[in-house]
C-alpha cells in the first residue's frame, strides 16, 4: 500500500477523533480569511467615507490583531493535535514493529498533514468568502448604508495571508510530529496508550473552605462593580479585577471537591440511577483541569464583554451623530474680515452656503483656563501632565452665542451682566472646572469681576469636532467684550454654515484645505461621521474578531479534553452496560457530561458579564451609550452558533468513541 | 432445587459462506441454584464464547439458553437491560471498577442503577463488604487497593443485587497466587453463605477447585464432567481435576 493511501484510510477511519480538530481548522481559516478579507472590500470603503487612509487604518489594525489571532490558533492547532498524536502513538508504533521505516511514517504524517490541511483551507476559504459578503452587508445596515454598489467580491490579499498563515500552521505542525515519532523509543510508542495514573480527587475540608471564600469574593467583586462601580477609585476598580482574577482560579480549584461533597452527602439524590457516576465523573474531571477551565472562564468572559459592549458604541455612533453635527461645517478662519477672505480665495460667501453665522472670538491675558479653574489648577495638573494652562480661552459675545444656539436650535443662553458661562464639552476637563465654578469662582476681566452664571459648564459645543475635545469658550456678557478697555482682542471668526449644495460643499472644503492649518481650522459634517463610523467600526471589528477566536478557543480545548477522556472512560460505559444501566441512561450520562462541561465555565462567565456590562453600562450611560440589548443579543447567537456547533460535534464525537 | 440456568443445544458459527467454523457445537448443559460450576478448556475451545452467549454480549447461531425458563434471545432493549441489571452479575479478569468512584461507590452503583432505595443501600453494602473482608478499603479508590482487593469489591458489586447468576470470566487471570486464594474463597463462601449460583470460567486448576462442579469443553463440545463428592476434600478434587487436564492435554498431544 502507498504512504498516500494509508494516510487517507487513517483519516477516514479516526473521523470522529479528528471531528473537533477539522471544526476548529475550518472556523480558523474561515474567521481569518473573513477579517482580513472585509476591510478591502467595496461596502468598507464606503463605510469609512470616501478617505482611504481610515480604510488603510482599518487594514492595518485588523492585521495586526491577526498577528495575534494566528498565534492563538497556531496554539489551538498544535494543542488539538497533540491529543490526536497521543491517541495514535500506538498505531506509529505498529507501523515501526512492522518494519516500516521512520521516514516512511513521517511520510504519511506529511500527507495527512496535507490532506487534512487542504481540505480545510479550501472549505474555510469557502465558507470565509461567503461569510465575508454576509459581513459587508451587515456593516452597510449597521450603518444604514445604501446596497446598490454592493459586489461580490474575493480579496487577494486576504487569501495570500490566509494560505501563508495557515500554511506556516501546518508545516510546524508536521515538524512537531515528525519529532514526537522519531525521537519516542518504540515501547513508549506502544504503550502511550496506557493511561497514567490519575490524581482522583479527595473530598477535603479545604476545598470546601476554598470554594466558599472564592465564592464570597465573587458576590462582593459582583456587588461592588455592578452596583457601586461608579464612585470606585482607579486602584479599588484594579483590586476587584485583580480579585476576581485570583477567585477565578482558586474557584475552579475547589469547585470539584466541593460539587462533591455537597452532592454525595444528599444521598437521595446521589444514589439515583447513574448520578452517582455522572457527579464523580464531573467533579474529578474539573479537579484534573481546573487551571484550563478558569482560562476558559475568563476567556468566555472576555468574549461576552466584547460582544454586549462593543456594539453599544455603534448605537452611540448613531445615536450622537445627529447632536454634534447641528451644521454642514463649522471652522475658526483666522483672517478679521472673512466676506473678503473668501471673495480673495474665489469662493465669495454667498456662492456657497444657504445660511450662515459669523462671529468674531477675543481673547485676552485675563481669560485663560489657570484663570477657569481658580483654586483646582493643582488637581487638573495632575490629570493633564502636559497642559498649558496659561493657554488663552476664546470670549463670545452673549448675543453672538446666542446666534449660534439659534442656528443649532438649543435654547438661547442667559446671563446676568456680572456673570460669566463656560462652554465646554470636553468632560474630563469640565469635571474639575464644574468644582470651582460651584465654588463661585470670580474671573477677573481687567478689573470687572464675573461670578459663574452656572455652578457648572455648559456642554456644548461650539465648534463641530467628532472627539468632543474643544478648549471651550467662554461667553460673556455684551457690555464687559464691548467696552474698550476690556483687554480683550478679535483674533479670529467662527463660521457656521449649511452649504447651498454637495458640490458647493466640496469645493469649499477643497480649497479650505489647501490653504492648511494656518489660516483655518475646519470640520465639516462629513468628515465626523466619516471619522467617527470608522472608529467605530474599527472597535467593533476587533471586538468581534477576538471575542470570536476566544470563543473558539475555549470551546475547541473542551472539546477536546471531552473526547479525550472519552477515550479513558469508554471502558467505563461498557462496565455501566454490564451492571444494567440502560441505553438511553448512558446516553444521558454522557450527554450531561458534555454538557455541563461546557456549561460550567459559561456560566461563571455569563454572571461575570453581567456585573461587568452593569459597570460598563453605568460607565457609559454617563456619556450617553445606554441600549445594550442589540449587543446582547448578537452575543448569544454568536455564543449559540459556535459554543454549540463545538458542543454537538463534541457529543456526537464522544458517544462514538463511548460505542453509545 | 430448582434451575436457574439451561443451555440446549447451543450452536455457534464464526466465519461466512464456505469457511465456517464452529465454537460451540451441539452443547447443552443445566445448572441449579446454589451451584458453583466451573468451565475449563483449552484456548480456543469456546468457553469465553459460551459465557459470552450466556450474559447476553453475543447471540447463538442455534439453540437457546433459558435463564429461569426465559429466552434470553427474546429479550430486547430495555427488557434486555432491565434483566442484566436484575438477573445477572458479572466479575472480570481485568476487574472493570470506575477509576473515579470509591469502592463503595462502585457497589452502591450496581444497587443505584436497579432504582433501589437510597437508605437501604448502606446496610446491603455492609452486608457484603463483612463477608468479602473489604470493610477497610470501602472508602478507597481503585487506585488505592491491591489487585485483590479491587476483584473482591467487583464480586461484592456483582452479588451485591443477588443476580440469579453470577459470570465470572477468568476472576484469578491477573492475579498472584494469595490473591488468588482469598478471592476464591470469598466466592466459595458468596456460594455457600448467600447461596449464590457462580459460574466461573478459567483454565487455572487451583481456582476451579473451589467450584462444586466442572464442565470440560473441547472443540464447543462437553469433553467430560466432574462433580464434587460430598465429603471429598478440596484436595482431591484439585487431583481429579488435574487429572482430567491430563487426559484432555494428552489427547491433544496425539493428534502432534
Amino acid at each position: 500500500m502507498r504512504s498516500f493511501d494509508i494516510a487517507l484510510k487513517n483519516i477516514k477511519k479516526s473521523r470522529s477523533d479528528y471531528s473537533i480538530y477539522f471544526f476548529t481548522l475550518i472556523l480558523g481559516v474561515t474567521i481569518f480569511y473573513m477579517f482580513n478579507a472585509v476591510g478591502t472590500q467595496g461596502m468598507m470603503k464606503e463605510a469609512m467615507g470616501s478617505s482611504n487612509t481610515a480604510v488603510q487604518n482599518f487594514v492595518r489594525i485588523i492585521g495586526m490583531v491577526s498577528i495575534a489571532v494566528a498565534v492563538i490558533f497556531g496554539l489551538l492547532i498544535i494543542y488539538a493535535n497533540n491529543f490526536l498524536i497521543k491517541r495514535r502513538k500506538k498505531e506509529f508504533g505498529i507501523y515501526m514493529l512492522l518494519g516500516m521505516s521512520s521516514s516512511r511514517v513521517s511520510r504519511i504524517l506529511l500527507y495527512e498533514t496535507c490532506i487534512v490541511g487542504f481540505f480545510s483551507l479550501v472549505i474555510g476559504i469557502a465558507f470565509g468568502v461567503i461569510a465575508s459578503q454576509c459581513l459587508s452587508v451587515i456593516v452597510a445596515k449597521m450603518f444604514v448604508m445604501d446596497l446598490s454598489d454592493f459586489r461580490f467580491d474575493i480579496s487577494g490579499k486576504a487569501l495570500i495571508m490566509t494560505f501563508l498563515c495557515f500554511i506556516g500552521i501546518y508545516i510546524v505542525v508536521f515538524l512537531l510530529n515528525n519529532r514526537s515519532v522519531r525521537k519516542n523509543k518504540l515501547i513508549d510508542l506502544l504503550t502511550a496508550a496506557k493511561k497514567s495514573e490519575k490524581t482522583v480527587l479527595k473530598n477535603s475540608a479545604l476545598s470546601f473552605i476554598l470554594f466558599v471564600i472564592s465564592a464570597g469574593c465573587f458576590v462582593y467583586v459582583w456587588i461592588r462593580i455592578g452596583f457601586f462601580g461608579a464612585s470606585m477609585t482607579r486602584n479599588e476598580f484594579f483590586a476587584c479585577v485583580l480579585m476576581g482574577f485570583i477567585s477565578t482560579f482558586v474557584f475552579f480549584r475547589s469547585a470539584g471537591g466541593f460539587l462533591q461533597k455537597a452532592c454525595s452527602s444528599c444521598k437521595r439524590f446521589y444514589r439515583k440511577g447513574l448520578n452517582a457516576f455522572v457527579i464523580r465523573q464531573f467533579t474529578s474531571g474539573i479537579a484534573t483541569s481546573s487551571i484550563s477551565m478558569a482560562v476558559i472562564s475568563l476567556l468566555l468572559f472576555l468574549a461576552l464583554l466584547f460582544f454586549s459592549t462593543g456594539f453599544s458604541i455603534r448605537n452611540y455612533v448613531n445615536t450622537r451623530l445627529g447632536n454634534v453635527t447641528p451644521v454642514d461645517i463649522t471652522m475658526d478662519l483666522f483672517s478679521l474680515d472673512p466676506e473678503a477672505f473668501f471673495e480673495e480665495n474665489g469662493i465669495p460667501m454667498d456662492e456657497w452656503s444657504a445660511d450662515h453665522i459669523q462671529i468674531p472670538i477675543s481673547k485676552g491675558s485675563d481669560v485663560t483656563i489657570s484663570a477657569l479653574l481658580g483654586a483646582y489648577e493643582a488637581e487638573a495638573s495632575e490629570t493633564f501632565t502636559m497642559a498649558d494652562w496659561s493657554a488663552m480661552v476664546g470670549v463670545m459675545r452673549l448675543s453672538d452665542y446666542n446666534l449660534i444656539e439659534d442656528m443649532y436650535g438649543r435654547e438661547r443662553l442667559e446671563i446676568a451682566d456680572d456673570e460669566y458661562a463656560f462652554i465646554l464639552d470636553f468632560d474630563m476637563l469640565g469635571e474639575i472646572v464644574n468644582k470651582s465654578m460651584a465654588e463661585g469662582n470670580i474671573l477677573n476681566v481687567s478689573g470687572t469681576e464675573l461670578h459663574p452664571a452656572y455652578d457648572h459648564v455648559i456642554p456644548e459645543c461650539v465648534l463641530m469636532s467628532g472627539m468632543e475635545a474643544n478648549l471651550g469658550i467662554v461667553v460673556l456678557p455684551d457690555c464687559v467684550v464691548d467696552s474698550p478697555d476690556c483687554g480683550l482682542e478679535v483674533v479670529s471668526n467662527m463660521i457656521a454654515a449649511n452649504y447651498v449644495s454637495e458640490e458647493a460643499g466640496e469645493k469649499v472644503t477643497g480649497i479650505l484645505n489647501e490653504l492648511g492649518d494656518d489660516a483655518v481650522f475646519f470640520t465639516t459634517k462629513k468628515t465626523i461621521r466619516s471619522s467617527s463610523i470608522s472608529i467605530t467600526v474599527i472597535i467593533v471589528f476587533v471586538v468581534l474578531y477576538l471575542g470570536i477566536v476566544f470563543v473558539i478557543s475555549s470551546a475547541a480545548i473542551i472539546g477536546l479534553k471531552m473526547l479525550s477522556d472519552s477515550i479513558d472512560s469508554a471502558s467505563h460505559f461498557t462496565i455501566l452496560k454490564h451492571i444494567g444501566a440502560s441505553g438511553s441512561e448512558r446516553k444521558k450520562a454522557l450527554l450531561i457530561r458534555v454538557f455541563s462541561f461546557f456549561m460550567f465555565p459559561l456560566a461563571l462567565a455569563v454572571l461575570n458579564t453581567l456585573a461587568g456590562v452593569r459597570f460598563v453600562r453605568g460607565f457609559m450611560s454617563s456619556i450617553g451609550m445606554i441600549n445594550m440589548g442589540q449587543g446582547i443579543v448578537l452575543s448569544l447567537f454568536i455564543m449559540v452558533l459556535i459554543y454549540g456547533g463545538y458542543f454537538l460535534t463534541t457529543y456526537e464525537g464522544c458517544r462514538k468513541i463511548v460505542g453509545i | 432445587m430448582s434451575v436457574i440456568l439451561e443451555v440446549i443445544n447451543a450452536e455457534k458459527y464464526y466465519g461466512n459462506k464456505g469457511n465456517i467454523s464452529a465454537a460451540l457445537n451441539d452443547l447443552s448443559f443445566t445448572v441449579s441454584e446454589g451451584e458453583f460450576v466451573g468451565i475449563m478448556g483449552a484456548s480456543g475451545s469456546g468457553k469465553t464464547t459460551l459465557l459470552n452467549c450466556i450474559s447476553t454480549i453475543d447471540t447463538l447461531s442455534a439453540g437457546r439458553v433459558l435463564i429461569r425458563d426465559k429466552n434470553i434471545a427474546e429479550l430486547k432493549g430495555k427488557e434486555l437491560d432491565r434483566f442484566r441489571a436484575e438477573c445477572l452479575g458479572f466479575i472480570f479478569q481485568d476487574f472493570n471498577l470506575l477509576d473515579t468512584m470509591t469502592a463503595r461507590e462502585n457497589i452502591a452503583l450496581a444497587l443505584s442503577v436497579r432504582g433501589e432505595d437510597s437508605a437501604k443501600i448502606d446496610d446491603k453494602i455492609e452486608d457484603i463488604a463483612k463477608l468479602l473482608g473489604i470493610i477497610d478499603v470501602l472508602d478507597k479508590f481503585p487506585y488505592e487497593m491491591s489487585g485483590g482487593q479491587k476483584q473482591r469489591v467487583a464480586a461484592a458489586r456483582a452479588v451485591v443485587t443477588d443476580p440469579e447468576l453470577v459470570l465470572a470470566d477468568e476472576p484469578t487471570g491477573a492475579l498472584d497466587s494469595r490473591s488468588s486464594k482469598a478471592l476464591m474463597e470469598s466466592l466459595g463462601k458468596l456460594n455457600s453463605e448467600r447461596n449464590s449460583t457462580i459460574l466461573m470460567v478459567t483454565h487455572d486448576t487451583f481456582s476451579a477447585s473451589y467450584a462444586g462442579r466442572i464442565l470440560f469443553i473441547k472443540d464447543g463440545q462437553i469433553f467430560t464432567e466432574i462433580v464434587k463428592e460430598k465429603n471429598e476434600s478440596r484436595k482431591d478434587f484439585f487431583r481429579r481435576i488435574v487429572d482430567v487436564t491430563t487426559v484432555l492435554g494428552g489427547e491433544l498431544d496425539e493428534i502432534v
